[in-house]
């Protein structure tokens, strides 16, 4: 039969692992100037920040998507009252 | 006072603690340590006493670069500037409520994703046109945004038939990422999320939704509907910024809500 103290004991070590990683509190480190002149190399962002890619002057434009019917259009999803 | 936060790409939420003895109005500004004109938060606020900011940050840069400082003395070091006091800065999780967004809709999902890479490189991007990862949406970002030569005030506009988003440089160099987000997704709504393409309150909420339930900051949706509005005032943009304000006035507890 499992101790219930060490069931508590580790619901209380969750909790407090939870605590500690939800709020970090950080060293303060003070800089005197900013480093505006450093070059931005974007290929060392994640996916998600990449910049967006950008078309050649004079490649035609893709025509953008139209407004696609989905069952939340009908109602089932909130709306707003502009009224 | 300028502080270093390693930010390393997360969601998260940074919490800056400052003390003042008297009534101090006290900046605050979060940037991009790396990439230019690129700023998460950009707000003051008289303190006298104790206050905490809360800077919420969907997306962030690898180093964040925390200005702190007295509007009325200017940026100065610790030292220099005894009139408040930075106690500590501290990340925190990121609330969201993604169950507010049609991520069904294979539309906003793409759209966010597209605006989230604009907002964030707009900084250091050139003028030209943008496309999405899947070529479903086209942003022209243009020097200025101008009918017959005359530059217009607006940041951004859709082209209703079309759904070509066009961006003013000249404006949104300046905005902040939630500035800007907003604002595409207000865009993006008209076409795609609106039940009346024209209607300009419908979109407001409609992109707003999206916007809040990501996580971003309520008080730059504030911001950049109210110096948009300010360049064009009307009665129809006052009522528009009244009922912005009670959507996110009501957003946490859902009261905006209202069933077909």
């Amino acid at each position: 039969m499992i101790d219930k103290k060490l069931i508590y004991e580790g619901v209380g070590a969750l909790v407090l692992l939870v605590i500690f990683n939800s709020t970090r509190k950080l060293e303060l480190k003070e800089v005197t100037q900013a480093n505006p002149s450093k070059s931005f190399d974007s290929s060392s962002l994640p996916h998600y920040l990449q910049p967006p890619l950008r078309l050649n002057d004079g490649e035609p434009i893709p025509t953008p998507v139209k407004k696609e019917f989905t069952l939340n259009l009908i109602g089932s999803y909130p709306r707003f009252d502009t009224a | 006072m300028i502080y270093t936060v390693p930010t390393r790409y997360e969601e998260l939420t940074l919490v800056v603690k400052v003390y003042t003895n008297s009534a101090v109005n006290i900046k605050l500004k979060v940037v991009d340590a790396d990439q230019p004109n690129t700023t998460f938060t950009d707000r003051s606020k008289i303190v006298d006493g104790e206050s905490i900011f809360f800077v919420r940050m969907p997306i962030s840069p690898k180093n964040a670069l925390v200005y702190v400082y007295n509007e009325e003395n200017g940026n100065l070091t610790t030292g220099q500037d005894n009139s408040f006091e930075v106690d500590s800065i501290s990340k925190e999780m990121l609330e969201k409520k993604l169950d507010v967004i049609d991520f069904g809709n294979p539309l906003v999902r793409s759209f966010v994703n597209f605006a989230t890479k604009f907002s964030y490189n707009t900084g250091s991007l050139t003028s030209g046109t943008y496309v999405s990862d899947d070529k479903k949406f086209v942003i022209k970002y243009m020097p200025v945004i101008e009918d017959n030569g005359q530059e217009q005030t607006t940041p951004a506009r859709i082209e209703l038939n079309t759904g070509v988003i066009e961006v003013s440089k000249k404006q949104f160099i300046d905005f902040t990422v939630p500035n800007r987000m907003a604002i595409l997704l207000h865009e993006f709504s008209h076409v795609y999320l609106n039940n009346n393409a024209d209607d300009e309150v419908e979109a407001d909420l409609n992109g707003l939704l999206i916007y809040l339930g990501l996580g971003y900051p309520r008080i730059e949706a504030f911001e950049v509907f109210a110096s948009t509005f300010m360049n064009a005032p009307s009665q129809q943009n006052k009522v528009r910024f009244d009922k912005i304000k009670n959507f996110i006035d009501n957003f946490e507890t859902h009261n905006t809500y209202m069933f077909e």
